[in-house]
């Protein structure tokens, strides 16, 4: 079982999100709408994995992923974005983030990203 | 890793392991086989040594005797029998029974017993004829030298005599063991050499061996690796993409497939860079973004299936000059996998394919589709539009787009010649967008708002050229096939229906259109206006002059909402009825011309407001204006570039209403009136001639 903790300023997504992932695999503990709110909790519960969307007021996705990171190095980002700008998102990638799931999304796809996520092994 | 196994090379180790033997084993026999033949030699030697000795020992017995009177010299003679004696006694039998004796240096020797045959019979028959000789010289020589002495010399002479008798034959003894030696040591030396040939025969055999083996699995191995390579080739000749191998600077492999060189019509690729592939092919931040994204798969934390949607490249334009200089637009999709070896990133391969048969053909589908939508939207619009009319509305659209066509391809060469070409085709397009808003044709009426604008640019453009006109035609094509379309459906709607077209008996049409018309404008500007119409159906008209009252009718209509008619907050405040009234009335004269009255309950014309926009729009100076008279002022409205309004939205301002108007009753060859009082409304009389003038007309 593990922590997860979603972040976007979205009600709508957030609950999409909610909603979506498997209970047996994935255990809510925290949902942030911005990215302050989002650090907060993330000290608070110490998730093993987050959904990150990128534009967000009170620090973006960008930034929150770096703070994340440093907190902890090996916390899995998954970036949930409708972004056009494709160089935003390999920015995210860059800064940690580990895979990208676009905007709109169904129910099966955010499963699918987050178990490929957790399942994903490392070279 | 690969776990080293030694079956491949076990022939190989058996191979050297037996040569190496062989090698050994002819060494050591060697070795042993010298020793042997070194201990012969010293026999041979022995044996010899052996005559020399019987040859000796009969000397000394012959010198001690004739030494009789010289007792050094007897001395002597005896001390070297003595020796020559115990040395041919030790040295027999050891030959005989195998032992030790001394050697020419004075060195024990150790000899083995002398082969049974010639050797050893030889041996024995000395030691027969040895034994006596012996025993009779050990007599001798325990008399001590004293010739005085007659057992001395009694001894002396036993011995002479015997050795004298035997000597020869003892020699021919000791030569004949020489020779049995001898013998032995040659065959020795021979079977060595025999055992060294085979030997290293057998060891070149197997060396000969190895090599033919060692040569014929590098052959093989060279012949799979020749193999696997002209696989690899064909394989790369012949895949449908181009496939290739980038390293972590991003730098194009040796190896690539030959589709490469034909998507980018290019042949050194191998080792240059990725960007300079796609230099000038690409933008520069596409290729920032690329770079960046294959650099994400070298980044091992990052999970290369969740990332896909953020490739740049996966449909991207680039125009490239083929083999023969031609430029042409292709659309290439680049895909990125990771290459790992034995647990690290150590290439992306990268898959180009040209998409632009795929690409093209979604893009037809799209249009295809949206063309289908806008087939139903058309559809739909006719189907809610007044169908008596609709006929008629295409039939008069393509005669004015037609005129429009025809007056955009008359040609004008100044300013002056250009504007008048935009002011006449203003009024063919306002026309029509009036028609088309009555009939609630909002696509047309759109295409049309659209065309106006166009035009308006047109007209404010100071350096105006005959060029600047070829916008317009793609414009006009597409409303033309909007209207084709537009007559098709309308064609099979009436096969639908059973109902024939006939335009030319449109009896009594259906006017409802004005009250709608009517009803979505006032909506859109905040008024109430009923429309009343009387006389239209009274006559069966011809469909000719039903055309032109009912645009005439149209702009009317338009004309005095956008205009005339006050908001109903105004009326109200002025105490009239919020509701306002255009009353349209059409009749027959007794001199057979027909009449048209439009007349409305609006503001009136405001011709003080008409005089400050002929000013400002440079009809007329402010001295000219000073002179004209109300009917000259309101005589203006009929001027194209003059509307009250001060912007152009869907229903008003372009001030083009009134032209539409007047070019259609000077058409016509009619005549039109205006009455007007502030606040009353105004009444447009329309005066057209009888149907002979119209059929000549419109022929």
């Amino acid at each position: 079982m593990q922590k997860l903790m979603i972040v976007d300023d979205s009600n709508v997504i957030r609950s999409k999100i909610r909603r979506s992932v498997q209970s047996e695999r994935f255990k809510l503990v925290a949902s942030a709408s911005n990215g302050a709110e989002a650090i907060t909790h993330f000290k608070a519960t110490k998730p093993d994995v987050v959904t990150m969307d990128l534009t967000m007021p009170n620090m973006d996705g960008i930034a929150c992923i770096e703070q994340l990171i440093r907190l902890n190095p090996d916390v899995l980002i998954l970036v949930v974005s409708a972004l056009s700008d494709k160089a935003t998102g390999i920015e995210a990638l860059e800064k940690g983030a580990r895979g990208f799931l676009l905007k709109p999304f169904t129910e099966q796809d955010i499963n699918a990203a987050l178990l490929e996520l957790t399942d994903f092994l490392y070279v | 890793m690969q776990k080293f196994g030694i079956g491949k090379y076990r022939n190989i180790i058996v191979s050297v392991a037996l040569f190496l033997l062989l090698d050994a084993s002819v060494l050591l026999t060697n070795f042993y086989m010298s020793f042997q033949i070194s201990e012969d030699a010293t026999a041979v030697n022995l044996a010899g040594r052996q005559r020399m000795l019987s040859q000796r020992i009969m000397k000394s017995l012959l010198e001690t005797d004739v030494s009789l009177f010289n007792s050094d010299a007897r001395q002597n003679a005896l001390d070297e029998l003595q020796r020559s004696v115990n040395l041919f006694d030790n040295t027999l039998k050891a030959f005989k029974n195998g032992g030790v004796t001394t050697d020419a240096n004075g060195f024990p020797v150790q000899l083995n017993p002398a082969d049974p045959g010639k050797a050893q019979n030889a041996l024995n028959a000395a030691d027969e004829i040895w034994r006596p000789f012996l025993a009779g010289i050990k007599l001798l020589l325990l008399q001590g030298s004293n010739i005085d002495n007659p057992n001395f010399t009694a001894r002396l002479q036993d011995a002479v005599q015997y050795g004298t008798a035997n000597n020869l034959e003892l020699l021919r003894l000791m030569n004949e063991l020489t020779v049995a030696l001898e013998d032995k040591a040659t065959a020795k030396a021979s079977r060595l050499r025999m055992i060294q040939t085979v030997g290293m025969s057998l060891a070149i055999l197997n060396f000969l061996l190895i090599l033919f083996h060692f040569l014929k699995q590098l052959k093989q191995s060279d012949a799979i690796i020749e193999q696997s390579r002209q696989e690899t080739e064909e394989i790369l000749e012949t895949v449908n993409e181009g496939l290739f191998l980038l390293d972590e600077h991003l730098t194009i492999g040796q190896q690539y497939s030959k589709k490469l060189t034909q998507i980018f019509h290019r042949e050194d690729i191998a080792g240059t860079s990725f960007q300079s592939l796609l230099k000038s092919l690409i933008s520069e931040k596409d290729m920032s973004t690329a770079e960046s994204f294959i650099k994400l798969l070298f980044k091992p934390t990052v999970n290369q299936k969740l990332i896909g949607e953020l490739n740049p490249l996966n449909e991207i334009e680039i125009h490239i000059a083929d083999d023969n200089g031609q430029y042409q637009s292709k659309f290439l999709n680049f895909q990125f996998s990771r290459v790992v070896v034995t647990g690290t990133i150590s290439h992306v391969l990268a898959t180009v394919s040209d998409i632009t048969r795929q690409v093209m053909l979604s893009r037809d589908l799209d249009n295809a589709r949206r063309q289908s939508e806008s087939q139903m939207e058309l559809l739909s619009t006719i189907m809610h539009a007044n169908g008596d009319l609709m006929p008629m509305f295409v039939r008069n659209s393509v005669g004015s787009l037609e005129k429009i066509n025809n007056i955009l391809k008359l040609p004008s060469r100044s300013h002056v010649q250009h504007m008048g070409k935009v002011h006449q085709i203003y009024a063919l397009i306002h026309g029509f967008k009036g028609e088309a808003t009555s009939l609630g044709l909002t696509p047309f009426a759109e295409l049309a708002h659209k065309f106006e604008d166009q035009l308006e640019a047109l007209a404010t453009n100071e350096n105006l050229t005959g060029n600047d006109f070829l916008s317009l035609t793609v414009l006009l094509n597409q409303i033309l096939r909007q209207l084709d379309a537009a007559e098709k459906l309308l064609e099979r709607l009436a096969k639908l229906s059973q109902v024939a077209a006939q335009p030319e008996i449109a009896e009594k049409p259906d006017w409802t259109h004005f009250q709608n018309l009517a009803d979505d404008m006032a909506q859109r500007q905040g008024k109430e206006v009923e429309i009343v119409c009387s006389g239209l159906n009274d006559y069966p008209l011809p469909a000719e002059l039903a055309s032109t009252v009912n645009r005439l009718c149209i702009q009317f209509i338009r004309n005095a909402i956008s205009h005339g008619i006050e908001t109903v907050q105004d009326r109200m405040d002025l105490q009239k009825t919020p509701r306002s009234e255009i009353n349209i009335h059409f009749c027959r004269l007794r001199s057979g011309h027909w009449r048209l009255t439009v007349q409305d309950d609006g503001a009136g014309i405001n011709t003080e407001q008409i005089r400050l926009k002929a000013i400002q729009s440079g009809l007329v100076t402010e001295q000219q204006s000073e002179l004209m008279s109300q009917k000259q002022l309101i005589a203006l409205i009929f001027s194209p570039t003059l509307s009250t309004q001060s912007a152009a939205d869907m229903d008003a301002g372009r001030g083009m209403g009134m032209t539409v108007i007047r070019d259609l009753v000077k058409d016509q060859g009619g005549k039109i009136n205006v009455a007007t009082r502030a606040h009353m409304g105004s009444t447009f009389t329309i005066t057209l001639p009888a149907a002979t003038n119209l059929a000549t007309q419109a022929a």
